[in-house]
């Protein structure tokens, strides 16, 4: 009887032989389109890396399923903002410490009254990158528990690093 | 700054430099590094805080004129538009030696000044 | 009527201890943490929009001025992002020459938290001591770059210059020295009754909320998780060398402090093995006379201090469009709200030098 047990192995056992190697952007583009289908707009290997990109409104969930799912995306490694010109769009970073394999999410909304939700319930490494993304883009970050400016004095006027914002020697 | 002080130079003690946590005690202010807008009110308030008489050393490029960063939004190209500068060290970052240099500079000026009022005030002509 | 008895202490941003511009508010009831509000941005120079303006070979020399002790990795980070996305081919002795000084560097920033570590706690001969030796470290890469702090050395494709005559036999030589310069250190601090009542158990960062925040090199192995890019995804040739990665136990000051010395003995094995293997051939490769790059790539190296990214996003130009600089000083620091609640107002300062950050790599 125990022997049977040992040779079939069992969902745990399951999850610990994969949690033990990284997988392959195309496996977890499988698994995320898999677990999301429409909801991933468009999905891109960059450099051997996965690039995803999702709705603002569906930024939560995914991000919530990347880090308790097997996947295992628990590391925030970088999170930053880019103005694109036509829109803003927002660079998550994820890795996971356990699998070692990483995967960046990329969420574009519009220019004008921009506004992303939170990632700070999912993982508290976003408080510091938000506070200084919001300062550097003009972005609203809902659900921030403390959005003050945080590089940037607090009655500094501007988004320095938005396209339109030109430095004395620019023109 | 901190390498000035260590064993290999050796500064602070050999030329008379006591470094003091607290500018109520100093009359030299060592300007290190880029001034920022943010930080320049406290900078300005630190200047306030020294007794006279003070004097300045403005230590780098940073401080002297912005340095690499002369076109930042964020960054006071020179500190010497907000308070009067007696001595700038020049140096990204300045060397050890550099900074030595920098304060036996400041004390020859000041010993020359003070030689200065001393002869117009005896009319002895130099 | 409930009296409030606590009251706020404000320190910095120009504190002695508070190693360059940073600002705390605490709270205190009597001696007792309650709250930690950090304030930054005190050194904020806007690195990144200045590196807008500027071309790919330029930017090596703002990458300079992120962290003065950790210079060559910063550049290292940033010239590897710039060859990956051009797919350029580094010489195995531009490689080696860089991981030497990279090593090099990492044991020089830990001698100055070793320094300033002492002094902080009021112990001011560690400082003597390990100013020193880092003078030794500073001689080796004046000689090598030119330059005592703001190197400018790596260049994107090698280096600038070819190691000068002899100076591998003295690097040699210091290697061999260092494991008794570390033994020295050790009998100094590390034994002391004082140092370890004010270090042990003092300020705990569990492992959960160390990969929750995002916390990288020393002190997330400091918790005992082993993770170090250098090993998880070697660069520039770290696969060919030998060293083990120190883990903790705890998460305490202790276990970063005693972290930090044993890396100064794993650092030293790859200067040594990197300098008695030193392969001959070209310093640098060949790079198109004018860089330009079109995509984006993030790259991601250990310093001294944990990880080192560099995002780059290009758009065909001589100037990169967007830049962005993932210091880990900037992450790291988050710890000091969640670890200072609870501890004694003398023990923030100790902490704060454990989580051994500058100002200028956090603020860019």
């Amino acid at each position: 009887m125990k022997g049977k047990i040992k040779t079939s192995p069992t969902p745990d056992d399951k999850a610990d032989a994969f949690s033990a190697k990284p997988l392959s952007p195309e496996e977890i583009e499988a698994a995320l389109a898999k677990a999301f289908g429409q909801k991933i707009q468009q999905s891109q290997v960059i450099n051997k890396e996965l690039a995803i990109w999702v709705s603002a409104e569906n930024l939560l969930e995914v991000c919530t399923f990347l880090k308790e799912s097997e996947l295992a995306f628990n590391h925030p490694r970088c999170l930053c903002g880019v103005d694109r010109g036509e829109c803003l769009e927002i660079v998550y970073h994820l890795c996971s410490i356990t699998r070692k394999h990483k995967i960046t999410v990329k969420v574009k909304i519009p220019r004008e009254k921009p506004k992303v939700p939170s990632l700070y319930p999912v993982f508290k490494g976003a408080d510091w990158h938000e506070r200084e993304t919001a300062e550097m883009l003009g972005i609203t970050f809902t659900g921030h528990p403390d959005p003050r400016h945080l590089l940037l004095r607090e009655d500094f006027e501007g988004f320095p690093l938005r396209k339109d914002f030109l430095l004395s020697n620019q023109s | 700054m901190l390498a000035a002080g260590s064993a290999t130079y050796d500064f602070n003690e050999r030329s008379g430099v006591l470094p003091r946590a607290t500018p109520k005690q100093a009359d030299l202010m060592i300007v290190a590094g880029t001034v920022t807008y943010k930080m320049l009110p406290v900078v300005k308030r630190l200047y306030g805080m020294m007794p006279e008489p003070k004097w300045v050393i403005s230590l780098g490029s940073c401080a002297n004129s912005g340095g690499p960063f002369y076109n930042s939004y964020n960054v006071l190209p020179g500190i010497d538009k907000v308070l009067p500068i007696d001595v700038y060290v020049p140096g990204c970052p300045p060397r050890p030696e550099a900074l030595m240099n920098g304060v036996v500079k400041l004390q020859e000026k000041i010993m020359n000044n003070a030689k200065s009022a001393f002869n117009s005030a005896w009319g002895i002509r130099s | 009527m409930a009296i409030k008895t606590t009251q706020f202490l404000n320190m910095g941003p120009q504190h002695p201890s508070t190693h360059g511009v940073f600002r705390m508010m605490l709270e205190l009831d009597g001696e007792r943490v309650v709250m930690c509000q950090p304030h930054l941005g005190y050194l904020h120079r806007g690195i990144e929009k200045l590196a807008e303006t500027r071309t790919y070979p330029q930017i090596i020399a703002l990458t300079d001025r992120l962290h003065y002790a950790n210079a060559f990795q910063n550049e290292l980070t940033y010239c590897l992002a710039v060859e990956s996305l051009l797919g350029i081919e580094v010489p195995k002795r531009a490689q080696y020459i860089r991981v030497m000084m990279a090593e090099l560097s990492r044991m020089q920033n830990h001698m100055i938290f070793f320094g300033a570590l002492g002094m902080d706690l009021g112990a001011l001969t560690p400082f003597f001591y390990s100013f020193k030796d880092r003078e030794t470290i500073l001689d080796f890469m004046e000689e090598i770059s030119g330059a005592r702090l703001t190197f400018n050395y790596f260049r994107i494709g090698g280096v600038k210059e070819d190691l000068p005559e002899g100076i591998l036999d003295r690097i040699v030589a210091f290697t061999q020295r260092l494991p008794k310069i570390v033994d020295e250190y050790e009998a100094l601090l590390s034994g002391n009754e004082i140092f370890l009542s004010r270090m042990k158990g003092i300020s705990v960062l569990s492992k959960e909320l160390a990969v929750n925040l995002g916390i990288t090199g020393p002190i997330l192995r400091s918790t005992g998780i082993e993770y170090d890019i250098r090993k998880a995804e070697p660069y520039s040739s770290y696969e060919d060398f030998e060293f083990s990665v120190p883990v903790g136990t705890k998460g305490d000051n202790l276990d970063r402090y005693n972290l930090r010395l044993q890396e100064m003995r794993e650092s030293n094995k790859i200067v040594r093995q990197a300098a008695e293997r030193m392969p001959d051939g070209e310093i640098c490769a060949k790079v198109p006379k004018v860089i330009k790059i079109d995509g984006e790539g993030y790259f991601r190296t250990e310093t001294s201090v944990g990880e080192q990214g560099v995002y780059i996003i290009g758009a065909g130009d001589k100037t990169p469009y967007r830049i962005k600089f993932r210091s880990p000083a900037f992450v790291n620091l988050q710890i000091l709200q969640y670890v200072l609640p609870g501890v004694l107002v003398a023990d923030v300062i100790a902490t704060f030098s454990t989580v051994d950050i500058c100002m200028g790599e956090v603020d860019r």
